[in-house]
């Protein structure tokens, strides 16, 4: 009988020390042919003068990566950028508003959170064409809106000042029913007990709120502060339809696809995105370090 | 008690409807203007109803258009691509999650580090790479790269991580291998992350179009949102088209969040308004 | 709980898309050919007119010619460039192909492209019976790379009624410069502040800027090729005439609206464009009484800007069938029925007098447009988005006209620069 439970125990604990790797073996698999290859084949080009009009490359050093230095284009480019980074709190805290009112039993219910996770499903060339009406300076409907009430229109995406805020308008609008179902996973983790447990203490709806609740939502809500800030700086799309005079609107990954593709500068293209990478790479870990935010 | 649960059920209710108009507008914008011709998407301001509402632009979408292919071939790619990435990140998260092991945290970083990597810095070479393999205009090519998301790695990592390791040790107990407890254990609980990687990867691979645009090249592989680019051309921009092919785009997604958002069952109202 | 059904459904569709994966590599689709035809494949820019016209004249293509097959594969057209560049740089491009003409030159420098086929089509052939500025372009060392395609020219729209309204000729439209400025100073209208009616929707759209400054006796590009507009009198002083029409005598104003929305809705009066938008407006601006005819001329000739894109050869092409291919798709048949469908004009001077295509008066004018052309410059994306931020500067920002100017040079011959290194 000993001897077989010790047996039986080597065999688990054997399974047991190889079990983690299995577990891990297809994502890592996957990323390694589907992101690390490519990474690993990408340097080599951002060190060459490669057009990508014909395979021929040549070696061209640190020459791209000196050049991005003095590429005032590129640090402008992130300074856009930077600014959208103003819609990830916003976004999250409109999904949380929204999934805390969607996180009821009620009649109807259903039907609420299709509505509120419409924007989402709603195409972008559809949302892109209404919203192009909407921000018409003027004959767009939020213009219409403000003078309804008395205050003067602005030029949203045709002004220089205020384009990067309506594509954040517009990101809020779209982004908010992503936010709001990651906070609604969440909140079905927030055990009843404890609530009730605040309750019975006496505690407010607004202590029970911040003391319980968002605590618990921790983890929610750092995976999406940490996952706002990388999606931010790869914003491509939005910028692309709905794009600002005088390069008001241009992110970091615009300027890249135009280095490269339209302007036969692959090489440095190439480079430039290793640059973004390093960015991202140093703000996430300034969020580790300085605000113990983590996905850990 | 009573009293007050019925007004804070009246005041939920009333801040929800509050917000519909302008969250939902667009969409059903959307598909009302699915009825409608050409000439009046350039009418200012647009109207939201169609003149004579006509199913003409359906016709034409599977009559030209070759519409039901597209369709197809959208839901098989899809499909696989949502099964596929619900697996891997569950048991990668799994992994995370529950177990100590010798280069976890290394790996942790590694994947941490892929989700930072901008898709405009891998696409290209993720082509060539293709091309080498003569993978380019094919199903393996067209579906492969997008077999997972990494970044639901973190959320099943994170939630996993919540599960009380207990529950699952007690399995071990009871003689069960690595693999059933994750099924039968962990995985049960796991219903919440589940429905949010399940919807959100359906949306990430139905609108998929940078990849798409490159490894596609016949038609028998075009997937949607390809076949919606090709309406707009120049001087022609089939917009009423392209908001039915919208349409008809929106419905597998809605049946998939409808289907999958009971999960998020409300045990108790958190904003202390017993519902 | 994962129920049995479950695991089967599950294993069923993980076969299934296993054998798709497995099947995936062999279904590329190379037909079992029979005899080995020559086969050219060939991207096309994909609109609802062109797809059908294509197919057509593909099957017609290869009725005539037994040993040539044609594969065509549709690009949408937003994402050409995104497309064609990949696959050159994975030479998975196709034999045939198009290219804005002023790509030609930075491709052939790359070595991406042959030239035509003298033996199929010689050069003296071509420039007798092409309009010049048609396929001047898209010669580089004295060969020919590419024959035009998708031509425009620009030519001059207006509202009838509203100029009507203003007691002008709504039928002969304005002449000269200082009609058309004029015109459009009348045609604009302010409610106190604020604009409602906009004489001349301008943006400094390039081929519009280059027809005034070819007109005023300027050149935008020197001997060697490389641009020269800031540094010649005349050219700056036709470019400084249209960022006074906005700045100085404020015709339009880049808030008010969008120039063609605004156009459609009756809230522009006067709008340069290309012959292609007349197609379009009659179909999406039924309500606009349109007058058509040519850009203002400064000295009484309305010498216009063409713009075009080519079809052009892969290096790997097989050089005497490709080169048939794109004789056939701009031979005067073609010509004069891809006119008729899609609006584009037609290269070749036999056709600007074709009886079917100037009974139409309208397409009249706009082919009339052709006889006094000058091929256009800046016709690569990447040049465009160069001029097209420099003019915002020019008519939005405070920044000083000659160093704005001067810094649009530079940058375009940096730009430009790229195409005869190494």
């Amino acid at each position: 009988m000993e001897t077989v439970a010790r047996r039986r125990r080597g065999l688990r604990l054997d399974g047991m020390r190889v079990a983690p790797y299995l577990f891990i073996a297809p994502a890592m698999v996957y990323l390694a042919v589907v992101t690390v290859t490519p990474v690993l084949l990408a340097f080599p080009i951002s060190l060459s003068d490669w057009t990508a009009l014909t395979p021929r490359k040549r070696f061209v050093g640190a020459e791209n990566y000196l050049r991005l230095l003095t590429d005032r284009e590129f640090l402008h480019s992130l300074l856009v950028t930077a600014q959208f980074l103003l819609g990830v709190p916003i976004v999250m805290a409109a999904g949380l508003v929204v999934a805390l009112l969607l996180n009821h039993k009620m009649r109807g219910m259903t039907a609420f959170r299709v509505v509120y996770y419409s924007p989402v499903i709603t195409s972008t060339i559809a949302a892109a064409v209404l919203f192009d009406w909407f921000f018409q300076p003027s004959f767009g409907l939020f213009n219409g809106i403000l003078e309804a009430v008395g205050l003067p229109g602005i030029g949203w995406v045709s002004d220089a000042r205020t384009a990067a805020m309506s594509v954040i308008l517009f990101r809020v609008w779209k982004g908010t029913g992503g936010t709001m179902l990651i906070y609604l996973a969440g909140l079905q983790d927030v055990p009843a007990q404890l609530i009730e447990a605040a309750q019975i203490d006496g505690a407010g709806a607004w202590k029970r709120f911040r003391h319980v609740t968002l605590p618990l939502l921790k983890p929610a809500t750092a995976y999406l502060l940490v996952t706002g800030i990388i999606g931010t700086f790869m914003i491509f799309q939005e910028t692309y339809m709905l794009k600002g005079p005088l390069k008001s609107t241009d992110t970091v990954v615009n300027y890249i696809y135009q280095t490269g593709f339209l302007g036969s500068e692959m090489g440095y293209a190439s480079a430039m995105s290793f640059a973004l990478f390093a960015v991202i790479f140093l703000i996430t870990l300034a969020q580790y370090r300085f605000l113990k935010v983590d996905v850990r | 008690m009573v009293q007050e649960k019925k007004i804070g059920r009246t005041a939920v209710f009333l801040v929800l409807c509050l917000g519909v108009v302008p969250v939902v507008t667009p969409f059903v914008w959307m598909i009302l203007s699915s009825f409608k011709e050409v000439a009046e998407f350039y009418v200012f301001p647009p109207k939201v109803l169609p003149r004579k509402p006509s199913l003409d632009n359906f016709r034409e979408l599977f009559s030209r258009g070759d519409f039901g292919r597209y369709y197809a071939n959208s839901l098989l790619v899809t499909a696989v691509q949502v099964l596929f990435d619900v697996v891997i990140v569950t048991m990668a998260g799994y992994g995370f999650a529950k177990y100590r092991f010798r280069g976890r945290e290394f790996f942790f970083t590694v994947v941490l580090s892929t989700s930072m990597v901008p898709w405009i810095a891998t696409i290209i070479p993720l082509f060539l790479m293709a091309t080498s393999v003569r993978a380019n205009d094919t199903w393996f090519g067209l579906i492969f790269p997008g077999l997972a998301d990494v970044f639901s790695i973190f959320l099943a990592r994170n939630f996993l991580t919540s599960i009380p390791t207990e529950l699952i040790e007690s399995g071990r107990m009871d003689g069960a291998g690595e693999f059933e407890m994750f099924v039968k254990l962990a995985l049960p609980l796991a219903k919440p992350l589940i429905a949010v990687i399940t919807i959100g990867k359906f949306i990430g691979s139905w609108n998929a179009f940078q990849w798409p645009l490159l490894i596609v090249g016949r038609d028998e592989l075009r997937t949607l949102p390809l076949a919606v680019a090709k309406f707009s051309s120049q001087y022609n921009d089939a917009y009423n088209l392209k908001m039915a092919a919208a349409a008809l785009a929106s419905v597998p997604v809605l049946v998939v969040y409808v289907a999958f958002q009971k999960y998020f069952v409300a045990g108790i109202s958190l904003s202390g308004i017993k519902g | 709980m994962i129920s049995r059904r479950t695991v089967c459904i599950l294993a069923c569709v993980l076969c299934a898309a296993g054998t798709l994966f497995a099947g995936g590599g062999a279904e590329a689709d190379r037909k079992p050919a029979a005899a080995a035809p020559v086969t050219i494949t060939y991207w096309q820019h994909s609109s609802a007119a062109r797809d059908t016209m294509m197919k057509a004249l593909a099957y017609e293509f290869m009725q005539a010619n037994p040993g040539i097959s044609v594969k065509m594969e549709f690009i949408p057209e937003a994402d050409y460039s995104t497309k064609l560049v990949s696959s050159l740089a994975t030479s998975t491009g196709p034999d045939v192909m198009q290219v804005e003409s002023g790509m030609i030159k930075r491709l052939v420098n790359a070595g991406a492209l042959q030239a035509l086929d003298p033996a199929v089509l010689s050069a003296d052939r071509i420039s007798s019976e092409f309009t010049p500025a048609t396929v001047d372009t898209l010669q580089v060392g004295g060969k020919y790379y590419g024959l035009p395609t998708d031509m425009q020219t620009i030519v001059l729209y207006w509202n009838k009624d509203l100029v009507a309204a203003e007691g002008l000729d709504a039928e002969k439209g304005p002449q000269s410069w200082d009609e058309f400025l004029d015109w459009a100073k009348k045609l604009t209208k302010r409610d106190g502040d604020k604009m409602v009616q906009s004489g001349w929707g301008e943006n400094g759209y390039h081929p519009e800027v280059q027809a005034f400054v070819v007109q005023n006796g300027g050149k935008m590009v020197d001997k060697d090729g490389r641009y020269c507009f800031a540094d010649d009198p005349k050219s700056a002083e036709a470019i400084q005439w249209v960022v006074d029409a906005y700045r100085k005598h404020k015709v339009f104003e880049t808030k008010f609206v969008s120039r063609w929305a605004g156009f459609r809705q009756g809230k522009v009066a006067l709008m340069l464009g290309h012959p292609a938008m007349l197609g379009n407006l009659k179909q999406t601006a039924p309500n606009v009484k349109l007058g058509i005819g040519l850009i203002p001329a400064r000295a009484g000739r309305h010498t216009t800007i063409v713009t075009s894109w080519a079809y052009v050869m892969a290096k790997k092409a097989p050089s005497s069938a490709a080169t048939k291919w794109v004789e056939y798709l701009t031979s005067a048949d073609v010509e004069k029925r891809w006119t008729l469908s899609t609006g584009e004009l037609p290269a070749r001077k036999a056709l600007l007098t074709d009886e079917s295509l100037v009974k139409d008066p309208q397409l009249k004018i706009l082919l009339s447009s052709l006889s006094d052309s000058s091929g256009g410059y800046l016709q690569m994306g990447i040049l465009n988005s160069i001029w097209a931020t420099g003019f915002e500067k020019l008519i939005l920002s405070d920044e000083p006209f000659s160093a704005v100017l001067k810094d649009m040079q530079d940058n375009l011959n940096k730009e430009v620069a790229k195409d005869s290194a190494k």
